[in-house]
This record gives structure tokens, sequence and C-alpha cells, in this order.
């Protein structure tokens, strides 16, 4: 992400808008974080 | 099989070249936003809870108020109080008229995903329920049985929950989503009803945990709630520990073995101090009686309301309609 | 909370602050004490039985009066039986796990122990301390989710790490994403959604809600697992510690074999070097030291009947694989055709593996039927 934006725009500019995608991330995960979920298939291996 | 793209080796990963990666002040600002986010969130869905607190005291001040006006001397009421449990599990009044042939008015007062704190200190349910004793007022038993985890993090759960009304509300006024149809107070079932199959039940274990994480209530732990069953008792009222169904498998985790006998005393002792019947519905239900794993459907919801109202009519001597 | 989202509130306030703000010979035994304590507290059990199986595996090598062989079989054996002792199925129908509860990451350790002995039979490790060994075993980010790193590598990374920033900012992205992925995609898209969309299908279109639910028990299981991987291998850079790949792609592999060299590669890595090569070096039998790998394989996930028809069928699908694949110089096919051949061969690849997991979904054989015959006869 950071990469990409880097090519096209300044260092500052690039920063900023990734610090936005992974708060929209963030905020995804925590939206959805108390859904039903498959995780326990890996808790104990 | 020809093979066109040959497997890569992989270079092992000692060696590897990290890709070009934002400098830490990205992470940085990415730690204030979601700090900045979440305080902010967490005051309103603070706020927004207290709100909801008020509301359902409002509310049940104004059904009940409803229901004595109409009152008459011929009529038994019932009130069933309890969490989402009560909101799917118990039908509404007319069901149970009909089935029992006989004029009673059964009334749901509930709140979601709540401790009986919700109906004591946070709003005070259980003061408005002095001023208009019912005949019978069913409480879930749930409340008062267990120590109930109802999430191991309240805090992060509360805000969620506000945070999803939120957004849901947006959803509607931008139109993405049908609004909710309009129900009356404490009636009806929330949401579009769907049944259970073996394939919904991935989260099974983890459920199965907190099941075990449960607690059994000591005989002394809610003084605020015993002084009001006291006067409840003394103003007449039948008071009655109302048992909602799990699936089959729920169940027996729930009522294990390693608990019965402290369960036994404490209902036991319920009985003997105010005279608190307990209604259990013993009959195993299927996974496709639930809309989920705690809360009845169109299905189940029906049998269990039939039983419901045939222990009120057995327990009311009531006049005929 | 997941066990999951508490190992990473716990790398964020203990292990990673510790992992840098100690002095430097402390930084990584802190982290390790950190891990025990993490254990002790979740389940008591799990540390106990890592301590006892990690002193064992190296101190049989200390004792002299033994031949290395027998050293090398009693270290691998106590690992083994502790293992199988916790992950048969014959003894979780007895009852007695669900009291006592299974080690976390149990055969994670095991089979590193096993590679470690192996290792050090042959005389290939470096120079290391008791202190070293624990360090590799306890390592919080790799010890419940694998995968299933060797000791050398681990080794030179502890003591060639330094802070670098940029190591550092790959491993929270590597987090976020891992994280995004078990959520976003893993729990809402796959667990959630796509079960309601098969819920509704299921009334008019059985056959087809049983495929979906067949593909959605393979992707998610995938989705998954590699969600975890990434999480613990940022967590691991978090700590200055690169650890290896799990998974690169596998569902676009376009034959059995392939897939298994991008799916869950430490794992397949570590049957290809422990199992199949030496079953291969003794018996000189290709089609039994496959068997044998892929078997262990299977068995890794749980000792039971259905982990070991599973990891029989990849085999076997390996195997049939070997027996009708062309050499690629023999026939040179135009590109478009190559390119078509190619595809068939990732959808086949992804349909098979999809298939045979199945048998590992299924609580019951007689449900595995049933599922096979809604999906090819109605």
């Amino acid at each position: 992400m950071y990469q990409f934006l880097q090519k096209y725009m300044g260092l500052k500019a690039a920063g900023i808008l990734t610090a936005l995608w992974y708060l929209l991330l963030l905020f995804l995960i925590f939206y959805y974080y108390f859904l039903p979920s498959g995780q326990f298939r890996y808790a104990n291996w | 099989m020809p093979n066109p793209l040959p497997v890569k080796k992989t270079v092992p990963a000692n060696r590897q070249m990290p890709r070009v990666t934002p400098p830490l002040w990205v992470w940085g600002l990415t730690g204030v936003g979601a700090l900045i986010g979440f305080g902010l969130l967490y005051i309103m869905a603070n706020r927004s809870e207290k709100q909801l607190s008020q509301q359902l005291a409002t509310d049940a001040e104004t059904v009940l108020r409803r229901e004595w006006a109409m009152r008459s001397d011929s009529v038994t009421r019932v009130v069933v109080l309890g969490t989402s449990l009560v909101e799917y599990g118990v039908a509404d009044t007319g069901f149970f008229e009909n089935r029992c042939g006989k004029r009673i008015r059964v009334i749901k007062l509930y709140r979601e995903s709540v401790t009986i704190n919700a109906f004591t200190e946070e709003a005070p349910i259980f003061k408005i329920l002095e001023r208009y004793p019912p005949d019978i007022l069913c409480l879930e038993e749930n409340l008062l049985v267990f120590r109930l985890p109802y999430s191991l993090n309240p805090m992060l759960e509360a805000v969620n929950r506000h945070l999803v009304l939120q957004i849901k509300a947006v959803k509607t006024q931008l139109g993405w989503r049908a609004a909710d149809p309009k129900r009356g107070l404490f009636q009806g079932f929330p949401r579009e009803q769907h049944a259970l199959n073996q394939m919904d039940t991935i989260n099974l274990a983890t459920t199965l945990a907190e099941i075990k994480k449960r607690e059994v209530r000591t005989q002394t732990e809610l003084p605020a709630l015993y002084n009001s069953l006291q006067r409840l008792h003394q103003l007449g009222t039948h008071l009655v520990l109302l048992h909602f169904p799990r699936p089959a498998i729920l169940e027996a985790a729930i009522y294990s073995k390693s608990r019965a006998p402290q369960l036994r005393d404490l209902m036991n002792y319920y009985h003997q101090r105010y005279q608190l019947d307990y209604w259990q519905f013993n009959r195993p239900m299927p996974f496709r009686y639930f809309a989920d794993q705690a809360h009845l459907n169109h299905i189940g919801n029906p049998i269990y309301s039939a039983w419901l109202a045939d222990k009120i009519c057995q327990t009311a001597a009531l006049p005929p309609r | 909370m997941t066990e999951l989202t508490w190992i990473m509130a716990f790398c964020a306030v203990g292990l990673v602050p510790m992992g840098w703000l100690l002095p430097n010979r402390w930084q990584l035994p802190a982290v390790s004490a950190l891990t025990a304590g993490f254990m002790l507290v979740f389940s008591p059990l799990s540390a106990l039985s890592l301590l006892v199986t990690a002193s064992l595996s190296y101190g049989l090598f200390r004792i002299n009066t033994m031949t290395p062989s027998w050293r090398v079989i009693l270290s691998i054996s106590q690992s083994v039986i502790v293992w199988i002792l916790f992950k048969s199925e014959w003894l979780v129908h007895q009852g007695w796990q669900t009291s006592v509860g299974v080690p976390l990451g149990l055969s994670y350790y095991t089979f590193r122990q096993i590679h470690y002995a192996i290792e050090r039979y042959k005389q290939t490790l470096p120079v290391h301390t008791f202190v070293d060994y624990l360090t590799y075993l306890f390592f919080l980010p790799t010890l419940l989710i694998g995968p299933i790193n060797r000791f050398p590598d681990f080794y030179r990374d502890s003591r060639r790490r330094r802070w670098d920033s940029a190591l550092f900012s790959a491993g929270l992205e590597r987090v976020l994403y891992g994280y995004a992925k078990i959520v976003i995609i893993g729990n809402l898209l796959l667990t959630d959604k796509l079960a309601q969309f098969i819920h509704h299908l299921q009334a008019h279109h059985p056959s087809v809600a049983t495929y979906l639910s067949v593909i959605r028990f393979a992707t998610n299981a995938y989705v998954q697992f590699a969600g975890f991987s990434d999480v613990a291998i940022g967590l691991s850079l978090l700590i200055g510690i690169r650890v290896p790949e799990n998974f690169q792609s596998p569902f676009l592999a376009s034959n059995l074999n392939e897939f298994w060299k991008r799916y869950h590669m430490s794992l397949s890595s570590w049957c290809r070097d422990y199992v199949f090569t030496p079953l291969l070096s003794l018996t000189r039998q290709p089609v039994l030291a496959t068997l044998g790998a892929m078997l262990v394989l299977g068995l890794w996930h749980e000792w039971s009947s259905r982990y070991l028809v599973w990891g029989a069928l990849q085999g076997l699908g390996i195997l049939i694989w070997h027996r009708f694949k062309q050499p690629s110089s023999e026939i040179i096919l135009p590109a478009w055709r190559s390119n078509i051949v190619h595809w068939l061969g990732v959808l086949l690849t992804f349909h098979y593996f999809c298939l045979t997991c199945i048998v590992i979904q299924k609580t019951s054989w007689q449900a595995v039927g049933q599922t096979l015959t809604q999906l090819f006869l109605l």
C-alpha cells in the first residue's frame, strides 16, 4: 500500500493515506470482531 | 500434466529483503487516530447506555400503567421479566388468551444482554413493579441463578454494540437497508427469523467454554433484589423462576452434574424464602427451534409459549372470558 | 476474547517492550520467561508439559553413557508419547482430556523437538546452551499457531537481531493484515455471509448448497490459518526474529504435489525432511515414502481415523498425479493450450483438496457418506 502510494505522491501524503487505510482496517476488524467465528479449530493444535 | 509455472523455490525467511514499509510515524498516527476514535466511541456508547436504561424505565412504566388502566378484577396479569430470551421465547399476549380461553394479559419486559443490575440499579424496574404488582411475576432464571459473564470484555462489547446501532441507523437513513418493522413496546420478534442447522453451529465450542465459566450465585449477593421480592410477595404476587430452553447440547452443559447440587440448594432457598416457584421446561429442543444458540425462533417460540400458557392457566384460578 | 487476541495484547504490552528495552543479554530470556508466565496463567498443564518434554529432549543428549542412537530414539519417543497421549481420538472418547485439557501448541512443539533431536543426532546444530533451546521453544508468537520453525534459523536470528524500524513496521503491517484476513474474510464473508447464503439455497438447491458448504469449509480453513500464520510471523518480526512463511497461494497450485509445497509449508517440509527422505533412503520405495509422509502430515492434526484417512487421500492424490504426469519436456504445447491445461489442473487440485476435507469436516463416517450422496447423486 505504502510502497504503491509512495511512487505517485510525496512521502508525507503517502504516509497519511496509509495511516487512514490502517485505521479503516482497524475499524472493520473491530466492527466485525464479535461475529461468530470459525477460529476455534486452530486453537488446540 | 505439464506444469508451465515452475514452483518457485522460496528464499529462506532470514535472507528475504523486507519490502518498502511505512516509517514508524505512520503507525504512531494510526495509533493516535485509533485512540481518539475509540475514546469518542466509548463516550458515546456510555451515554447511549444510560439513555437506554432510562428508556427502559419509561417504557416499562408506560406499558404497566396502560395495562393497569384497563384493569378489571377478572383479568390475571402476568409479567415476564428478563433478557432477549424473553423477547424471543415468549409470544405476545393474544396467544396466551387464545390458548387458555381465559382473560390473561402477559406483559413482556426485557432488555437485551443485561444482568439483573439492569432492572435494579441501572433502571428501577422492580420499584415500578411494586407500584403495579402483577398477579404472577416470571423472572428469567439465568438472571437470578447464574453470574453471567455476558462477555469477557463488557466495555469493548458495549462500544461495539453502540457502533453497530449507529451504522445501522446511518444505513437506514441512506436507504441502504429497510427500516426495521415497527413493533409495539415489548412485543413481537426482533428480526427476521431463521432456523439453525448443524452448519451454523461452528461457534459451539466457544459457547460451551463460556458456559463452563458461569458460576452459580450465592444466597446473599443480591440484597436490593431480595427486598423487592419480599415486598412483591407481601403484595400478593406469585413469584416464579422461569426456565428458558437452550439447544439440548448446551442445556446439558448448563445444568451439568457438577453444578446440580449448588443449583438445587439455591432454588430451595429461594423457594423457602420468597415462595419462588421454579418452572422448568423439560423437553430437549433441537437446534432448528432456535434462531441462534440461545434464542427460540418462529418454530420454537409457539412450542415454548404453549407450555408456558398451560403452566399459567394451571396456576392462576382464572375466571372464564 | 479469543486466545489470539490475548496473545496479541500480551505481546503488545509485555513481550515486545521487554524484547527491546532490557539490556541486550536479557531480552530473549525475558521473552521466554513472559511466555512461560502466560502459559502458566492460561493453562499450567501446557507450561509443565512443554518444560518437561523440552528438558528431556535436551537432557537425554547429555547422558554420556548412552549411545547416540539410543539418545535420539528416547528423545523422540518421549515427545511422541506425550503428543499421542493428548491427541489420540481413542483417549478423547475416554473423556479424560475434557477434564485435564490439551496442552497449547502441543503438535507444533512436538515436531520442533523431533526436528531438534534428529538434527542434534546428525550433529548439524550450532553450539548452543539449554537456555538457547528453551528460548526457541518458549516463544509465544509461534507457540500456539506455528509455523514449525527450525532451530538453526531461530538461533542465527536470535544472535543477529538488531533494532530495525523497517522490520518492525513490516511486522505491524503483517499482524494487521493477518487479523483483517481472519475477521473480515474468514469470519464475516466465509463463516457468516456465505453460511446465510447457503442456508437460503438449502431448500431449493440442496446439492449446490452442499457443494458450497464443502468449498466453504476448506477455504475458511485456509484463510483463517493463513491469517493466524500472518499474525505469528508479524509478531515474531516485532521481536526481531524472522520465521519462515507458511503459505504461498496454495489454491493456485496446478497439482497436488505443488499444492503441498505451498500449503502449510513448514509442516510439509518437515514431513519431507524427517519422514519422506529417511523412508525413501531406507526402502527405495517412493510410493511408500510418499504415503508415509502424508499419513504423518494427517496425523499431526489429530491422532484419529479421520485424519489418517485424510492424510492417506492426500498421499493417494500425489501418487496418482505422479503416475499420470508427463515430463513437460516431451510434449511442447502451444501457449494457450498449456494455459488451459494449467488452469484445469488448478481447478482439479482445488476440488480434490476440498473433497478430501469432507472427511475431517464431518464428525461421523455416516455424515461423510450423506454429504457425498447429496453432492453426487441428487
